[in-house]
């Protein structure tokens, strides 16, 4: 069932995701927050917000075998932090991007976080936001 | 910086040229020099004033022979109109492999001057279908990786230890100095010139991507839509790329790098 508290939504989903410090749900082009998790600040989260926009927003398309590659999630690891960047393949103008510590591995971070957007996707209404 | 730009201009437009055989000609008349293309493969680069050098590669390989055996048989071979390398072969001065390396390391060489200055106006000569039929000719990617080992030997020689662990069949992979203005300069796996070029400029914006976060990333992988892997890190001032549609890379990436003080 489709929900319209997005905040409550996409914290509870991402609470299955080990080590997790900080996330929004990003609305790409622009780069503006849909939600937010975690106790930080808005204006905390926007490291990770303008990092989650510039890796889907480059000018240069990756080309592998004679084809223009879609990237569908990034993977970060910087400092003691592990950044994950999943692209929501039904809307993809919609990431889940979080930031979790460094003493889960980098498979578990991955496998929950691209969890994490399906239920997203099944459960949040996002057409007040016109989406 | 503007020389290997021009030298992956150059070489993406050799690679272009794949159904005719023909002369990529550097200024008018070709009289900076040129390279002999066969259907986007090369067989000889050679630029203005490079001639002497080939011959000094070639006796390179024949250093058991005089100085004055080898000019004995370059004058019979200026007399008959027939080819210096392949008269040396057929001689037995030097081997098919090592003609073979010759003209390789001397088209690299011409390559490197040749797109050393500011970009010459580049004409085509097309042979049409009528080809050279060399007995070698070389990828452009081959000849692009050996032009970057002799502008930057150390380099290549770390970034192509580090790559030689992943290289497995189904994969590729390349090493880039420079930073956000990634020059390659060692490659593995079935890779054009452009594609080269292409992974290193994607992968110098992830680079900037990661320093949204405040800290310098170490490591990143990036998954497309077909379920390739695309695993980048960062070492010794060398950014690596390896790409893999199996997921026993990911783990070999993730384990080595774990195993690095």
């Amino acid at each position: 069932m489709l929900t319209t508290n997005i905040d409550a939504a996409v914290t509870r989903v991402c609470e299955r995701i080990p080590g997790l410090v900080r996330g929004a749900l990003v609305f790409l082009p622009e780069g503006f927050v849909l939600a937010g998790v975690g106790e930080d600040d808005i204006l905390d989260l926007e490291p990770l917000i303008r990092a989650a926009t510039r890796c889907f927003s480059s000018p240069t398309q990756l080309v592998l075998n004679g084809d223009a590659q879609e990237i569908t999630e990034y993977l970060m690891v910087a400092g003691e932090q592990i950044i994950v960047v999943q692209r929501s393949s039904v809307d993809t103008r919609l990431a889940l991007a979080v930031a979790c510590t460094r003493e889960f591995n980098i498979g578990f971070a991955l496998g929950t976080s691209r969890v994490a957007m399906k239920e997203i996707e099944a459960s949040v209404d996002l057409t007040a936001w016109g989406i | 910086m503007q020389a290997w730009e021009n030298l992956v201009n150059v070489l993406v437009q050799v690679e272009g040229v794949n159904t005719e055989s023909g002369l990529l000609a550097f200024g008018d008349d070709a009289d900076r020099g040129g390279i002999f293309i066969e259907r986007g493969r090369i067989c000889w680069a050679v630029a203005r004033g490079m001639g002497r050098r080939l011959h000094e590669i070639l006796q390179s390989h024949a250093a058991h022979r005089t100085q004055a055996d080898f000019n004995q048989i370059y004058q019979r071979c200026r007399t008959n109109n027939t080819h210096l390398g392949q008269t040396l072969v057929e001689e037995g001065y030097i081997t098919a492999r090592e003609l073979e390396v010759s003209l390789r390391r001397h088209s690299a060489e011409s390559l490197l001057a040749l797109c050393h200055d500011s970009q010459d106006e580049l004409v085509w000569r097309s042979r049409g279908e009528r080809g050279y039929e060399p007995r070698f000719t070389f990828r452009p990617i081959d000849v692009f990786i050996d032009v970057m080992a002799l502008s930057s030997p150390e380099l290549h020689g770390t970034a192509r230890s580090e790559l030689a662990r992943f290289d497995a069949p189904g994969r590729v992979g390349a090493a880039y100095a420079g930073g956000m203005q990634p020059m390659p300069v060692a490659a593995f796996g079935e890779m054009s010139v452009f594609e080269v070029w292409n992974l290193g400029q994607w992968a110098a914006q992830l680079s900037r991507a990661t320093r949204e976060l405040g800290a310098a990333a170490s490591l990143a992988i990036a998954t497309t839509q077909s379920g390739d892997t695309v695993a980048m890190w960062w070492r010794n001032d060398l950014l690596y790329v390896v790409v893999a549609a199996d997921r026993r890379a990911l783990g070999e990436v993730l384990a080595y790098l774990g195993d690095l003080p």
